[in-house]
Order: structure tokens, then C-alpha cells, then sequence
């Protein structure tokens, strides 16, 4: 198998030439697609950039099953529709592709971890209010299953809570407008989102750990794991030191961007400063080159200040992706996200 | 150069030397993408340059009237500029930004050991440049100041007297070598100042640059307030 170019060292006119020959055997795929990562940044530019949304007929299975923070949509018409509201919203948006963290799922097909960074002028009315004609910037990750130039299923996580600083809106004021619709509507307590909290706190805990962490250049799956249940789980927040560069660069959810163990350590803490009780469950990792992906699950009570404001007493979950970049066997970039927005729409009894 | 045609004007280099992911940083946040930096240098006078050091993927230049000076920090992927950071004391938009409440410490994990005899740096940091990095972490975390401190160290050091230097990074080639690092501390008021601060060495000549001139708008920063909307 020839090697698959990803992202760096590319310039977008590399990545979206013709790129010939398939690199891989993907079975089922248009011809156009040399390979799993020129499938994922070159249908994104057709659709979002060349406002192909058509297109999504062909690259999305027509039971599309899409995750996230504000419930699983089902099915390709919601997925034209919705981007077609996006796009009404941010009509010159650009999605600059960070990092395709990809993995072969045998039959299933191939996940891949896709991160964007969006710029977008708000010329119409979005999901966070009315247009503003401001120019923003924001991370999305798209983790995507795709069989024979299908996306079958989608774990989709977005930085509301930037978008909407960004755009002079306040991201608790949204989230109660957005609880105040569930509620007006009797959807509060979602049936899909307790049991997604049921089947964290149902995941087995491990027996407290104190060997090193697994060697993340042979076994980056154990590595993550290890990282995630020990920080998370464990609260062993010094970890920190032993996983991360003292100089790694950490950014996360409301465009928070952080330096060096202390500052990293200091939001796992203020992160469990905030759901005392919170379980951590890892859905999902992907490793190409020097870029992991981990695919996770939070849930947790709102029971402490530390990020949110006082305390709700609501049962919480969190979906977030991170993705690292490794080096001299740390970490050295992480980049976490997930919706904040409608993290506090269910504190104030929403979704 | 591309650093001098830029302060002439010509952004159009841009397309070029840059990738169209790249990102710049400063004391006052990110830039994300090559439109973006395009747009910037656009915003910005032309000004006429001196280039004080020039290390490859490390420059220094200053304006011609000394009334700023300006590291530049660039790494590269396939020739292409991927990320930059900028040290200035430049005077230049100073909206301040809205900041999140801080988080964690500085000293992560130390209590209330003394600062260690050698600086904490990351895996791969070149050779050549610890003991620049180790005078930089006497001088600043050991509060070795001497009998002549730095005016701008001094008032730093009394205004965040917590502070800290954190190493990011080294560069070193024929024509010196450099360290990159960020100083964070904590005003009295409870903001947590960071500032990214460089320091290049050509031959006998040390040159330290902190960005100060974003110290007052990250002072009179708001605070992004999730508690209350």
C-alpha cells in the first residue's frame, strides 16, 4: 500500500489536485478518491466550499445516524437541511482541514477523526441567534464511519460556546433560550440521553493505577486509554506531567487555549471541580502518523462552580473528541472538543 | 526577504511562504489561517526595517527609529510557513481580548520546593541552547537579578510577583541561538498576565524581548463570565 499523504506539508492546491491512482484499496469508492483522507477533505470542499450540498445524497448512507451533544439526528434529510442552514448562516465558510486521523474498521469500513477550522462571516440567522455580520473562527471534529463512499454514521462535535463569544452572544444566555424551548416543548430529559449517561456510569472501573502509562509510540490506544482513565477516572491530575510536554499547548471548548502542565492540569481539575461524580468513558481511538484521536463520553452531576456557574444539581453528559499531536513521546498539542452550549442547556433543564 | 518585503507592503508573499493552515500567535491571541494573516499584514503601515538577527527559522528586526522591536519565531512544513509567533513591543490594535477565568497554577506540582538549579524543558530541546535557557531561568525564576537588573524585568517581577518563565522552545544554527518562552503571572487584582517572551543570542550580543506592549490590554481585559448571563 503506497503511503496516504494527510494534511501537513500540503498546501490546499496539493491536497485538491487530482491525486490519481488509489493509494488504498477502498472498495466501493468514486474513482475521484485516491484514499480514505482525500475522500474526507475532498467531498467536505465539494459540499461546503462549491455548495454541492446535492452531493450528500452520494457520500451519506440514507439512515444516517449523526451524534451529538444536543441528541443523535437521523437520517440524509436532515443532514442536507441542516447544512443547508449552516450555510445560509455562514455563506463564505471555509473549512481548513487540520487532521484526518483515520483507521481502518475492517468490514465496518473506515473511521475517520476530521478537524476543521472554520472561518464564517454571520450574514444570517443561526442556531445562536440573529445575524450579526461578525467574521468568526471555530474548531469542529467529525468523527465519520464510511463504508463505499457513504458516511454511515457521524459523532459530530462543534465549539459552540467560541462561535457564540465570537459573535457578542452569551453562551449560558443561548443555552437557556435553547432550555426554554425543550421545556416549552415537554423534550427536556431526553430518553437518548439517559441512557448514554446509564451506560458511562454502567462501565466497569479499573483497579487504581499506578503503573507507568503504555509506551504511545507502539501501543497509542493502551496510551489513551491510560491517559483518560487515569486523569479522568482516577483523578490523578499529576499525570499531567507525565503524559504532556511541559510545554504542550492545550485548546478547548470557548476557545480557551492554555500552556504547560499547570494550566492543563488545572482544567481536568476544574473539569472534576465541576461534576464530582463524573465517569469517563472512551468510545474511540484512531492513530496515524503523530496524531491520536479519542472519541469520549462524560457524565456527571453539576455539582460544583468551578466552570459553570452554581451548582445545578443536573445530571450532565458531555461527547467530546480530542486529538493529540505526539512528539519525543508526549503529548504536545491537544485540541478537546465539545459543546458547551448545550452542556448548559442541560443545566438549565434542557435537552 | 520575505520579513522585509512584508513591512513593504508586498503581502502578496503571503501565498508563497505560507501554507494555507498556517497560524500566528502573539501576546494577544491567534490568527487562524493564511486569509487571515494576509489580512493583517494588510491592516498594517509599511515600515521601513532593520534586521538585527537573522538565525533562519528565528529573526529579530527592529524599526529604524528604534521605536519597536520584533522576534519572529516561524516553523515550516515542506518549506511552507505552518505557525509563527510573534514577540513585538510593537504598539498596534490593542483591543484587549476577553479571557477566560484562569485556570490551574504555575508552578505545577513544585509546592513549596525552591526553583530547581536547571530549567524545566521540553523533550527535544537542542543543546546549544540550555545555557541560555538556564541564564533565563536564574535570572527570571530564580529571581537572580544582580546589581543592575533589567528596569522592564524588575517592574515585571514587582507587579506579578509570582511570575514565572515556562520554556517552549529552541532554535539554534551558524548565526546563534535562540529560546522561546512564556511569562505568566499573577497582578494583584487576580489576572493572570501571559506573556510570550524571546531571547536571541548572536555571538557575545544577548537580545530578550517580552511582548510588554500587550501587558496593559491583557490587564484591562474582560473576563469571559460563564456564571451569569
Amino acid at each position: 500500500m503506497k503511503p496516504i499523504p494527510n494534511v501537513g506539508g500540503r498546501d490546499i492546491a496539493d491536497i485538491l489536485a487530482p491525486q490519481g491512482e488509489p493509494r488504498h484499496p477502498i472498495c466501493g469508492f468514486d474513482p475521484e478518491y485516491a484514499d480514505i483522507v482525500d475522500y474526507i477533505l475532498r467531498c467536505t470542499h465539494r459540499i461546503w466550499e462549491q455548495k454541492d450540498v446535492g452531493l450528500i445524497a452520494t457520500h451519506y448512507a440514507p439512515d444516517i445516524v449523526v451524534h451529538m451533544m444536543t441528541g443523535p439526528a437521523q437520517g440524509i434529510d436532515g443532514v442536507i437541511a441542516g447544512t443547508a442552514r449552516t450555510l445560509s448562516a455562514f455563506p463564505d465558510r471555509t473549512l481548513t482541514g487540520e487532521a484526518v486521523i483515520w483507521s481502518d474498521e475492517g468490514k465496518a469500513g473506515y473511521l475517520s477523526s476530521h478537524r476543521i477550522t472554520s472561518t464564517a462571516t454571520n450574514l444570517g440567522t443561526s442556531e445562536l441567534g440573529p445575524a450579526t455580520g461578525k467574521r468568526i473562527t471555530f474548531t469542529t471534529i467529525a468523527d465519520c464511519l464510511c463504508q463505499a463512499n457513504l458516511i454511515v454514521e457521524e459523532w459530530l462535535v462543534r465549539d459552540y460556546s467560541h462561535m457564540a463569544l465570537q459573535l457578542g452572544y452569551h453562551p449560558r444566555a443561548v443555552a437557556r433560550i435553547h432550555a426554554e424551548g425543550d421545556k416549552a416543548k415537554g423534550e427536556g430529559r431526553a430518553e437518548w440521553r439517559q441512557a448514554a449517561m446509564a451506560a458511562i456510569h454502567d462501565w466497569p472501573a479499573t483497579p487504581f493505577p499506578t503503573e507507568a502509562l503504555p509506551d504511545l509510540n507502539s501501543n497509542a490506544t493502551g496510551f489513551a486509554h491510560s491517559v483518560f482513565d487515569r486523569i479522568l477516572n482516577h483523578r490523578r491530575f499529576g499525570t499531567v506531567r507525565d503524559a504532556y510536554s511541559p510545554a504542550a499547548h492545550w485548546q478547548g471548548p470557548g476557545g480557551r487555549r492554555l500552556f504547560g502542565w499547570g494550566e492543563i492540569a488545572g482544567w481536568f481539575t476544574a473539569l472534576i471541580g465541576s461534576f464530582g461524580d463524573a465517569r469517563f468513558a472512551i468510545q474511540h481511538v484512531a492513530a496515524v502518523d503523530d496524531m491520536i484521536a479519542v472519541r469520549w463520553e462524560m457524565a456527571g452531576r453539576h455539582d460544583g462552580p468551578a466552570l459553570y456557574g452554581a451548582p445545578t444539581g443536573e445530571a450532565c453528559h458531555i461527547l467530546g473528541v480530542t486529538h493529540w499531536r505526539v512528539a519525543h513521546g508526549v503529548i504536545v498539542d491537544d485540541v478537546t472538543v465539545f459543546d458547551e452550549v448545550a452542556l448548559m442547556r442541560q443545566m438549565d433543564g434542557g435537552l | 526577504m520575505l520579513e522585509t518585503a512584508l513591512w513593504q507592503g508586498d503581502a502578496s508573499q503571503l501565498a508563497k511562504s505560507h501554507s494555507h493552515r498556517a497560524m500566528r500567535e502573539d501576546s494577544l491571541g491567534v490568527l487562524k489561517g493564511r486569509d487571515a494573516i494576509t489580512a493583517e499584514w494588510v491592516s498594517r503601515d509599511p515600515s521601513e526595517i532593520l534586521v538585527s538577527s537573522d538565525l533562519g527559522n528565528v529573526i529579530g528586526i527592529a524599526a529604524t527609529d528604534s521605536s519597536w522591536w520584533l522576534h519572529r519565531w516561524v516553523w515550516r512544513e515542506d518549506g511552507r510557513i505552518v505557525r509563527e509567533v510573534e514577540v513585538t513591543d510593537r504598539v498596534r490594535d490593542m483591543a484587549p481580548p476577553m479571557l477566560h477565568p484562569p485556570i490551574g497554577e504555575l508552578r505545577s506540582g513544585q509546592g513549596q520546593y525552591a526553583p530547581d538549579d536547571r530549567p524545566l524543558l521540553p523533550p527535544g530541546f537542542p543543546e546549544a541552547c540550555v545555557p541560555l535557557a538556564a541564564q533565563l531561568h536564574h535570572s527570571w525564576n530564580a529571581r537572580a537579578l544582580g546589581p543592575k537588573p533589567d528596569p522592564i524585568q524588575q517592574q515585571l517581577l514587582r507587579d506579578l510577583p509570582d511570575a514565572v518563565i515556562l520554556f517552549e522552545a529552541g532554535y539554534a544554527s551558524e548565526g546563534g541561538e535562540a529560546v522561546l518562552f512564556r511569562l505568566m503571572g499573577h497582578y494583584k487584582c487576580g489576572r493572570r498576565i501571559r506573556l510570550i517572551g524571546s531571547a536571541i543570542v548572536t555571538g557575545r550580543k544577548v537580545e530578550t524581548l517580552i511582548d510588554t506592549s500587550a501587558y496593559a490590554a491583557q490587564l484591562t481585559a474582560g473576563h469571559i463570565d460563564y456564571h451569569n448571563a
